[in-house]
């Protein structure tokens, strides 16, 4: 069997493992164990995947106020804190399906606010949605067919590691000539690019604007000016051109390299060239990056509550306001009176505040305070078996268990923290009328 | 195991499968099933006095998107749904929210008030499969089960185009059965999603497709057959092409000719018998597909009835929701191209009573319920949500029952609707046993659930006990008791306890040598290897959410339609 929930009896080299610490989610590494069960990425991985499974399997302390203390204690302390807050928050929520699932239970039961550490670039993206839709396409599908690739961005290596290893220039394709793909970068960064694109540096604050004039300049249309965002006009309508003539074109952006303020804007108007280009062609937009699986985090809420993250769980209906309930703005206003931070997987770093938190951290996790609780736990995918979410929003992926270690699952943790809590009763459920 | 029988005593029970008349009779339960009469002086634990109310089995919606990925970006897509429509946790249910795309604690919760105990989720991409099943983990009590959906998967057709065998398909199908957990296989426009990848924005029936040259009449007779070699109890699911297309009754019509007798479930058929007549070139064609239906035994088919009021159309059909994003209402749709595997389009939607067209859709769905003559081929479905949400059942009871009511509708909606519809003709009513065949025999049936729609002794102790209401709406909206597996779940349409139900799903044998071919494929092409596209049975079971219950396949002295 693939999934060996209870096991850890893989053979060493292992293959097919699924890396859980970006939204690539590449699942064609191969991996080595050695007999501390220290792990080594032999084949496939990127430079994180290969610093990160490296991590050591250390059984390790909880610690409440700095002191080293057993778990149940810990439990007890963590408990006594979140029953003194009236505006609690769970956060992070950087782990596997089952983790996120118990951290959303212990969100619903606190009447806590919920968010994810990455959720800045997660809602660029799901702003723009609400707003104006989307029109995508998924990993899979552009490896074989697409033949043209814009992207918006910077860093593509850190962000989307092994995109023009897998996706872009794949050694096979079914659709289209594989190693022959094109495109253009867009975005501040110097230096060589891959082969078959151009550098078109800008000033990605001025995306919109350039998604606009691009729109304008493949509708027949002459934009305003000679340069947008430090784009000659004359370059950008070579982007156009190409666009038009692409059998099936991509737009791509990285949203964590997108202007903080108004990254919605920038990929409502991604979505808007997107749509122009398939009235008479393919085209299809392309969310990148991502990691801490802030996708899965914010799927799980959605079918479970109905609404995104950035929402306050169990304290009447759930209640969604993406500005609002924005974590890092609320606990900069001092709106939150303690904490719940998971960070079971990399990419929630913890937050700089003094309100008084419940950390359940991966070991490795750098803490540069003590928390008020301190419980560590095991790492989905690498300490027990679990699901995680791609970033193009279609793959789930299995984890596995590839090593044995005694430190318990963020579900584990989080459901017996739900346990230690009063069931307190609450209003009855607001029923509706049938729709007819 | 309990050594205590539960007696439901003196009710009426409706139970169309069994044949006999139905009259008084007592029911007993014992460990989750129904039981044959016990011994004298057996242990009865509880007894419940029915004093003469309707019992039927738990009923079972055979076409429903409930869950995965595009469910999800529905809900996502549309926040201002689940802002008017919430509920907090109330020590019993979790919080929730969402009418039409409910969050899945709630999507349970409904369905169990209102007395259905099995829900198929119709249209899981394989690619999408690991997410549809996480996500249906979440669904409490109710039992489950998918369709994974093909005819557009680029692996088939550059098999189909290549010249495989039927064998190397049938192969190819039961891999993908157990490799995605499914019950049926469900095609979507076939060939028509992959076309739109090459840009063509229309497929025909015998057109070929722009780069594998195969014909969707190729893909459909292809995938049917493969069904029916293999055994798997439920026919090839049918999305036809050209949804919502005046005139598409022609092609609706000749697929059911091609078809040729191999059986087959056409889906939303309302969406799929529209005519070109008239000043408007849009009219029912219901009265020629239900002939169509009638007269092929081997068809079966479901509604998707549409009912007034905001909802979202949600479907695999990329190639027809972008035609149709333009109707998008609010204006903002979704459309995505996925994985040489399928497709999925959102586009939000309002039917308006007082639009011809809307108004017209909604005649079109309740003339096919009413001139198909056959209540064990003919199953009641929204295409939830494609057509309104599963909560209107009830009203379309009514509306099945209650010639009176049905023609007050009729009267309210746009007037020209009533001179272009023979509905206002029709005099037939549903009665009591129509509606329990229409809703929980016949779909069971179609499924392959041997211990599932009826109430005789080993089956499955789903049993739903009616008020009898001259409101035949009321009377379904709000059951008196709902047992799912033996116990108590629901009293008067109110939730009073929950649990998990079980994931359903059909193993046919095949040859495992197909590995040999789809492993290269799956490296080559695909984005995720073969080993983690495939689900295990611990994924499902391990998480302590209910089981997995294995259909029987038929074998050659099964009788199926």
């Amino acid at each position: 069997m693939d999934y060996e929930p209870g096991g850890t009896d893989l053979p060493s080299p292992m293959s097919d493992v699924v890396c859980p610490f970006c939204a690539m989610a590449c699942d064609d590494l191969t991996v080595a164990r050695d007999r501390t069960g220290q792990i080594r990425v032999t084949a496939n991985g990127c430079a994180r995947a290969r610093t990160l499974f490296a991590l050591p399997a250390l059984s390790a302390h909880c610690f409440v106020k700095g002191r080293a203390v057993p778990l149940d204690e810990a439990l007890d302390a963590a408990a006594a804190v979140l029953r003194a807050a009236t505006s609690p928050a769970v956060g992070g929520l950087a782990a596997d399906t089952e983790g996120i699932s118990a951290a959303l239970a212990l969100a619903e039961r606190l009447g806590a606010v919920v968010d994810h550490a990455a959720s800045d670039s997660l809602f660029h993206g799901l702003r723009a949605l609400q707003v104006s839709g989307a029109m995508t396409a998924t990993f899979g599908e552009l490896r074989n067919r697409a033949d043209l690739f814009v992207l918006f961005g910077a860093e593509f290596d850190r962000h989307a590691p092994r995109l023009f290893e897998r996706i872009v220039h794949p050694p096979a394709a079914l659709f289209r000539d594989a190693g022959a793909a094109r495109g253009f970068l867009i975005g501040p960064g110097h230096g060589p690019v891959p082969e078959g694109f151009e550098r078109l540096t800008a000033d990605l604050t001025h995306a919109p604007a350039i998604a606009a004039a691009l729109a304008q300049l493949m509708a027949g249309e002459t934009p305003r000016g000679h340069r947008v965002g430090g784009i000659a006009m004359e370059d950008l309508a070579r982007v156009g051109t190409a666009l038009l003539e692409a059998r099936f074109g991509v737009v791509g952006w990285i949203a964590a390299t997108l202007d903080p303020a108004d990254g919605d804007i920038a990929i409502e108007a991604f979505n808007r060239l997107v749509v122009s280009a398939n009235v008479s062609t393919r085209c299809a937009g392309l969310p990148l990056g991502g990691k801490g699986n802030a996708l899965g985090a914010n799927y799980v809420c959605a079918w479970q509550y109905g609404v995104p993250l950035r929402s306050r769980l169990g304290a009447g209906p759930p209640e969604h306001d993406p500005l609002r309930y924005r974590l890092k703005g609320l606990l900069a206003g001092g709106g939150i009176d303690a904490l719940v931070w998971l960070s079971a997987l990399n990419g929630a770093e913890l937050p700089d505040t003094r309100t008084p938190m419940v950390v359940l951290a991966r070991p490795g996790q750098p803490l540069p305070y003590d928390p008020e609780v301190l419980i560590p736990v095991a790492i989905p995918g690498l300490d027990h078996a679990g699901s995680i979410h791609r970033g193009d929003g279609v793959a789930a992926l299995p984890l596995r268990r590839l090593r044995s270690v005694t430190l318990p699952t963020a579900a584990s943790v989080l459901n017996a923290l739900l346990d230690r809590l009063p069931t307190p009763p609450l209003p009855v459920a607001i029923r509706e009328t049938a729709h007819v | 195991m309990s050594d205590a029988y539960t007696l439901l005593r003196g009710g009426r029970v409706c139970d169309p499968a069994m044949g006999a008349d139905d009259g008084l009779r007592d029911l007993y339960l014992k460990d989750g099933r129904i039981a044959a009469p016990p011994p004298e002086g057996a242990r009865i634990g509880e007894v419940i006095d029915l004093g003469g109310r309707i019992v039927m089995a738990g009923a079972i919606d055979i076409h429903s998107h409930i869950g995965g990925g595009k469910v999800n970006l529905a809900r996502l897509l549309l926040p201002e749904e689940h802002r008017e429509h919430g509920s907090g946790p109330d020590g019993l249910r979790r919080s929730g929210s969402g009418l039409f795309t409910p969050s899945s604690f709630v999507t349970g919760y409904r369905y169990t008030e209102m007395g259905y105990t099995a829900a198929f989720e119709p249209a899981m991409l394989p690619s999408n499969a690991r997410h549809t099943h996480l996500e249906l983990a979440d669904v409490p009590i109710i039992d489950k089960g998918c369709y994974a959906v093909l005819g557009n998967d680029d692996f088939l057709l550059e098999r189909l185009a290549a010249g495989a065998t039927q064998s190397e398909v049938n192969d190819y199908v039961a891999w993908i059965l157990h490799a995605t957990q499914a019950v049926g296989v469900k095609v979507v426009n076939p060939g028509g999603i992959s076309a739109f990848k090459f840009n063509q924005r229309r497929l025909e029936l015998d057109e070929a497709h722009p780069h594998y040259g195969i014909t969707p009449r190729r893909i459909l007779i292809t995938l049917a057959t493969a069904l029916s070699d293999l055994g798997v109890p439920h026919p090839l699911h049918i999305h036809c092409n050209n949804l919502g297309i005046p005139g598409n009754e022609s092609v609706t019509r000749d697929t059911i000719a091609a078809l040729d007798g191999l059986p087959a479930h056409l889906t939303h058929l309302q969406f799929h018998s529209y005519g070109t007549e008239g000043d408007r070139r849009f009219s029912s064609a219901a009265a020629e597909i239900a002939e169509a239906v009638n007269r092929s035994p081997n068809i079966s088919v479901d509604v998707g009835q549409i009912v007034f009021g905001q909802t979202i159309t949600a479907s695999a059909d990329i190639m027809s929701q972008f035609r149709n994003s333009g109707l998008a209402s609010p204006r903002k749709w979704v459309c995505t191209d996925i994985e040489c595997d399928g497709g999925c389009g959102l586009v939000p939607f309002r039917y308006r009573d007082k639009a011809f067209v809307n108004a017209l859709q909604w005649a079109i769905g309740l003339e096919l319920f009413l001139l198909i003559e056959d209540p064990w081929r003919v199953y009641l479905t929204t295409d939830h949500p494609n057509g309104g949400p599963f909560t209107s059942y009830p009203h379309l009871i009514r509306l099945l029952m209650d010639r009176s009511f049905r023609n007050e509708q009729l009267a309210r909606i746009n007037p020209d609707v009533a001179a272009h519809s023979r509905l206002g003709s029709i005099d037939r009513e549903y009665s009591l046993k129509e509606i329990a065949i229409m809703t929980r025999a016949g779909p069971a049936r179609v499924l392959g659930l041997r211990d599932r729609g009826h109430l005789r002794p080993g089956a499955v102790a789903d049993v739903v006990v009616y008020d009898d209401l001259p409101d035949r709406e009321a009377m379904f909206a709000a059951p008196a008791w709902v047992f799912k597996n033996g116990r108590p779940v629901a009293r008067s349409g109110e939730l009073t306890a929950t649990g998990w139900g079980d994931t359903i799903v059909v193993r046919p044998a095949f040859d495992s040598a197909i590995e040999r071919r789809l492993k290269p494929w799956f490296e080559d092409h695909q984005t995720v290897r073969l080993g983690n596209f495939r689900i295990a049975d611990g994924e499902i079971l391990d998480r302590g959410r209910g089981g997995l219950s294995i259909v029987p396949t038929l074998t050659a002295s099964d009788s199926c339609f």
